[in-house]
Formats: structure tokens, sequence, C-alpha cells
């Protein structure tokens, strides 16, 4: 108690109350703008928070990353667009009520299925602490190098159909990573004999290329759009009423979005399609699925609200990202000297319950803000798509020169930006780069530590926690060529 | 030029450039890697490079083979392959106007620069009209605002300031 007591303390200062509060609704108005995502506001806003306080850095980048969601089901009730990538379930259900004239009820069904996923994933991570705190020393070197091998991994996998070329991105990755000055005997890994290879490429150069500037050229380069959306009609308070018919449904929702966001590489996407179809398979009238049914809508946008607190988990205990917006919290925190990992839970846990109850503010002032403002919120949407791309460009240079004071950094984020546009055309995944890049270099460094206390690659896995995450890995791989292989005699046995 | 025929048109493209890229890195691994003879495999500073780049050999291979071997979804022609090329080139010229920019910074300072840049890359993408140039010209002046005097973030002062009266230079380096 006395731990919680201190992180309520370290929170309640002014500067860090208003960063979480430009922070969230900061967030709230990104998520509600199709075309930029937290990702892209995330890595602009960085560099901007290297003068500021690590905690008020923190606060407000993390209010970004937790409220986006929120913002993007907007547009995607309204006008059948997602505004984050993981809202598009949402338009399942949220667009067919605003066809039927019930607009408002669908945003305010989906902001409260969206809080009860936030709060619940909240307490879950506050309930679960004090046993990260007794697991997390578990992991040493051996652990974390195996825990971080499951996320690569699972991120691969995940990418269903696309596994082959969500490798070679992983493996683009770890090459990223690794060129270079390495630290241990000092040479260089495909510099060219270019100075400006030495320092290798920068974590947020690279994610401000591949998210922002390709966003930025993408919109730039296509038919400009400005979208258009309907008039808000029925009665905000009508879904808030709605949601206490559903008290099941949003739980179990947010108890699929707690389990998937902890899992590094899976995340929101597998969270929705589950607890879809459990909603489907459990409700009275599965006919009206995909039909505009509030369930459908409730079970979305619980289960993808409670991913970003539920990733934190792994993110906060272990320092492994699940995909790319954890992965460049993880530089946030870097930047703000803020080291995740087992001792973090040891030194630092008001520190740690700080950011817990600042994540409860967050759910608090966003759903308050976007019942007061919904209407305000939706004439951001109708920027045109040519002039957003160009204010994202304007923006980006603010990102990536500040990060090194350098040109070259540019030059580099433009090269990223098109090979990113590339990459978006032809529907190449893009997130195994930067895990890659994360997860290569912690597990470089973690299998360097181990080797110093192992003498045979079978003493990798000669610690129950890391026998366990051995055997997991080898169980997910396993099962995923046997998928492929059933799915391949199912389609002999039909032809 | 519908979304698949242009999506498989880039594939046939990028794939085999992400092949030549890795068989590249492949090649010139001994030359940018330095081996320690009395180092194990698993102790080489190397090692790291080592995995990605066959790694990246191996699955741009796999990934090249089925693009060519599987059936074709799409009705793609060597006139698709250009016109997704085409798009590709059109991005360009949105790098060329941002390295421009990102070059004139320091010399004609972050404001000027900034708006310049706005208003004419609205005026460019298709907004010809007075309330777009100023919504542009708030942007840049917004954006400059928080960013270089509220959030103090280092962008050089431009050159041209050192021209001006010293008060004025002052603040404009300092500020924006």
């Amino acid at each position: 108690m006395d731990t919680i007591l201190a992180g309520v303390e370290l929170l309640l200062r002014w500067d860090v109350l208003v960063a979480l509060f430009i922070g969230s609704i900061g967030g709230v108005i990104i998520g509600a703008i199709p075309g930029v995502g937290p990702a892209v506001a995330i890595a602009i806003l960085l560099p901007a928070t290297y003068s500021l306080e690590p905690l008020v850095g923190l606060v407000m980048l993390l209010g970004i990353y937790g409220s986006s969601i929120y913002g993007g089901s907007l547009p995607a009730i309204l006008m059948n667009t997602p505004g984050t990538a993981v809202n598009a379930l949402t338009t399942y259900d949220g667009y067919p009520m605003t066809q039927r004239g019930e607009a408002k009820r669908a945003v305010s069904l989906a902001y409260s299925a969206s809080f009860i996923g936030g709060i619940l994933s909240v307490s879950a991570l506050i309930l679960l602490s004090p046993v990260l705190a007794v697991v997390a020393p578990m992991f040493g070197s051996r652990e974390i190098f195996l825990a971080a091998l499951l996320g690569m991994v699972l991120v691969v996998l995940s990418h269903r159909g696309k596994v082959v070329i969500a490798a070679f991105m992983l493996f683009f990755g770890i090459f990223l990573n690794s060129v270079g000055l390495e630290i241990v005997r000092y040479s260089r890994r495909y510099t060219y004999d270019q100075a400006w290879l030495n320092s290798g490429f920068d974590l947020i150069i690279v994610v401000l290329g591949l998210f922002a500037v390709s966003q930025a050229l993408l919109l730039l380069t296509e038919k400009s759009e400005t979208p258009k959306t309907p008039k808000l009609e029925g009665g905000i308070f009508e879904g808030i009423k709605e949601i206490f018919k559903h008290p099941r449904l949003a739980g179990v929702s947010s108890f699929f979005g707690i389990i998937m966001g902890i899992v590094p590489g899976v995340g929101e996407f597998t969270a929705q399609f589950l607890s879809y179809n459990y909603a489907q398979k459990t409700s009275k009238a599965p006919e009206k699925f995909g039909k505009g049914s509030p369930e459908g809508l409730v079970a979305s946008e619980a289960a993808n609200n409670a991913v970003p607190a539920a990733a934190m988990i792994p993110l906060l205990a272990l320092g492994i990202p699940g995909e790319a917006l954890t992965a460049m919290m993880l530089s946030v925190f870097y930047v703000h000297n803020v080291i995740p990992g087992p001792k973090l839970f040891q030194d630092n846990l008001d520190f740690v319950y700080a950011l817990y109850i600042a994540l409860i503010l967050l759910n608090i002032i966003v759903f308050v803000f976007l019942l007061g403002f919904t209407k305000r919120i939706v004439r951001v949407i109708q920027i045109p798509t040519r002039f957003l791309g160009m204010s994202i460009l304007t923006l980006s240079f603010v990102g990536i020169y500040s990060v090194r004071n350098s040109i070259t950094d540019c030059a580099i984020a433009a090269v990223f930006g098109f090979l990113g546009l590339i990459f978006k055309r032809l529907d190449i995944p893009v997130v195994p780069i930067v895990l890659g890049m994360v997860l290569g270099g912690i597990m470089e460094n973690k299998f360097r530590n181990a080797l110093a206390r192992v003498d045979t690659p079978l003493d990798f896995v000669n610690r129950p926690v890391a026998a366990v995450i051995a055997s997991i890995i080898v169980l997910i791989v396993v099962a995923h060529f046997w998928s492929l292989w059933r799915d391949r005699q199912r389609g002999r046995s039909k032809s | 030029m519908d979304k698949d025929t242009g999506q498989l048109a880039g594939i046939r493209i990028a794939y085999p450039a992400f092949l030549l890229f890795a068989v590249f890195l492949a090649a010139t691994f001994t030359d940018q890697v330095k081996w320690f003879n009395n180092l194990v495999l698993f102790k080489q500073p190397g090692l790291w490079a080592l995995i990605s780049v066959s790694g990246m050999v191996v699955t741009a291979l796999i990934a090249c083979i089925q693009v060519f071997i599987k059936p074709k979804t799409a009705d793609v022609t060597w006139r698709s392959d250009v016109q997704e090329l085409g798009f590709w080139v059109r991005a360009c010229e949105y790098l060329v106007w941002f390295m421009v920019y990102v070059f004139a910074v320091p010399y004609l300072g972050y404001l000027p620069c900034t708006i310049l840049f706005t208003t004419l890359l609205t005026l460019r993408v298709g907004h010809r009209s007075m309330r777009w140039c100023v919504r542009a010209i708030l942007l840049a002046v917004v954006t400059v605002v928080i960013f270089r005097a509220f959030l103090q973030v280092k962008i050089p002062g431009g050159q041209i300031y050192e021209w001006l009266p010293s008060p004025l230079s002052k603040f404009l380096l300092m500020y924006l």
C-alpha cells in the first residue's frame, strides 16, 4: 500500500498531470484521424520530450499510446474507415448502426466498452504486479533471450499467409541493428568505410521513416480525399446504459484482450477476432453480427482497448516489446533513463505504480472528454488527405532532425520512408523490422551474457523458466507446421 | 490498374530486389565483418550479422520462388509493372521537397523555411485557395512555436538571422 501511495505522490504534480492530459487528449485526436496513428505521433513527439523530466515525458507518450484506440473507433463507426488499424473490426457493426441513424448510440457504446476494457486491463496489471515482482527476477539472460526469441517467432507466425516475407523483414531488422561499431571487440560491421554508419541505424529514425514519412508520401501521392462524416444522431447516454446489458461479454472480451496483450507478437487483432467469435457464438441474435450488432461492437472495442495496458506487462517486467508500439515505448523508456526489466520492479516499484495510476486516469480523462467533445473531434477527421500528408512531413522533420541534429539522419529517414511506402503499397508487414531491430539487440546482448554461464547449447534450457519458454517455442512452431499441413490436406481433398 | 494487379506487379519487382540486396550483403560479408580466428562461432562479434544476412538470403529466395511459381492471382503484364514503378517514382518528388527543406533550414531559418515549405507544398498538392494557404502558414507557425520556442527542440537557427539587428537576431536564433 505504501508503494502505491508513493506512486500517487509521484504522479500528483502539475507538470505530470498536464502532460497526461495533453497526451490523452492528443492521443484521441491522433487516433481519430485516419492515416496518422499513434506510431507516427509517438515517433514525432519522442525527441520533443528529451528536455522533459522522465516521468513527464513518459506519461505524455503513454497517454498517446493508451488513448489512440478510443479515438480510432470514431471514424470506424461514422465513416467505415478505422482511425487506427486495430479498429478495423469496429467498422463491421459500428458503421451499419450509423447507417440506421444510431451513430451516437454506437459511438457511446464503443467508448463504454473501450473504457471497461481499459480499466479491467490496468486492474489486471496492478493485481499482477506483486506476482511479476516475484517472477521477473527468475528471468536471467538465458530466459530473456528465449522470451525475445518467442516474441520473434510469434510476430512472424502471426502474419499468416505472409510468414516468409515477415521473416525476411525480421532478419532485415536484425541486420539493421547489427550495422556499425560493435562494443565487445570494437570491430565494424557493414559500414563500407562510411563514418556515418559507425553508429549504426537509430531505431527512432528508422521508425519515423517507416511509419511517418512513408505515410506522408502515401497520402501525398494517392488521390486526395476529404472524408465526409454523417450527422451524429441519437442519445449519447444510450450506449452507456446499454453496456450494463452486456457485462459478461465486456468482461470476457477484455479478458481476451489482456491475455493477447501479454503474449508478445499477438496483440489486438487476435484479441478482437477471438472475442468477436465468442460474442457471435454466445449471442441470442448471431445473424445480426456484421449488420449493426451492439454485441459485436462491444466485443471488438473492449478487446482491443484491453491490449495496450496488458502489453506493458512483458515490457515493464522483462523489457520485451510485443509489437511495434511497445517497441517504441521501450525506446521511450530508454531515452528517459528508465530501463524496463526485472530490476525496475525491485528498485522502482513506486515508479511502476505511478505509470499504472496514470493509465487509469488516462481512461477516465479520455472517456469524459469523448462524451463531451465528440462533435468537435469529428471536424478534425475531415482534413483532406493531401494536406494531412503535408502536415505529417512537416512534423516528421522535427522528430528526425532533433534526434541527433543530423542531416544524414533526415536522408536515412527519407530512404526508409520510400521503402515504407513500397511496403505499404504491397501490403508487406513492417512491424517485424521494428521488432527485429529491438529484439535483435536484446538477444545479442543477452546471448553474450549467457555464454559466460553455459558450456553446451543444452545448458541454455537447464533452468525451469528457460525450459518452459523453449518448450512453448517448439510447440508453437510445430503447431504452425501442423496447421499448414492440415490446410494442404483439406485443399487436396476438396479438389 | 486495380489494387491486386498493382500489388502483384510491385511484388514481382520488390522480391527479386530483396534477394539481390541480400545476396550483395552475403557477398560482402567477409569484407565487412571481421572474423576472429581465435574465437568460436558463438563468440564471434559478427555472429548476428551472419544470422541476419543468411536469414535474409534464404527467406528472400523462398519468397521469390513462391511469387514466380504460384498461379497468378491477377492479370499482370509488363505494363502494370511499369505503372506500379511509376507510382513509386512519383512519390520521390515529395522526398526531394523534403530534402530541400532539410538542407534549407540551417541557412534560411526554421520559421521561414517551414512557412515556405507548407505553403508551397499545399499549393503543389492542389489546395490553391487563400483559405488553405492561411491554414498552411498557421500550421507552420504553430509547429515552430511549439517545438522550437516552447519545447526547445534543437534545430539550428538560420544563418540569415545573423544579418538582422542584434536583439532581433538573438531572439530569432533562440526561439524561431
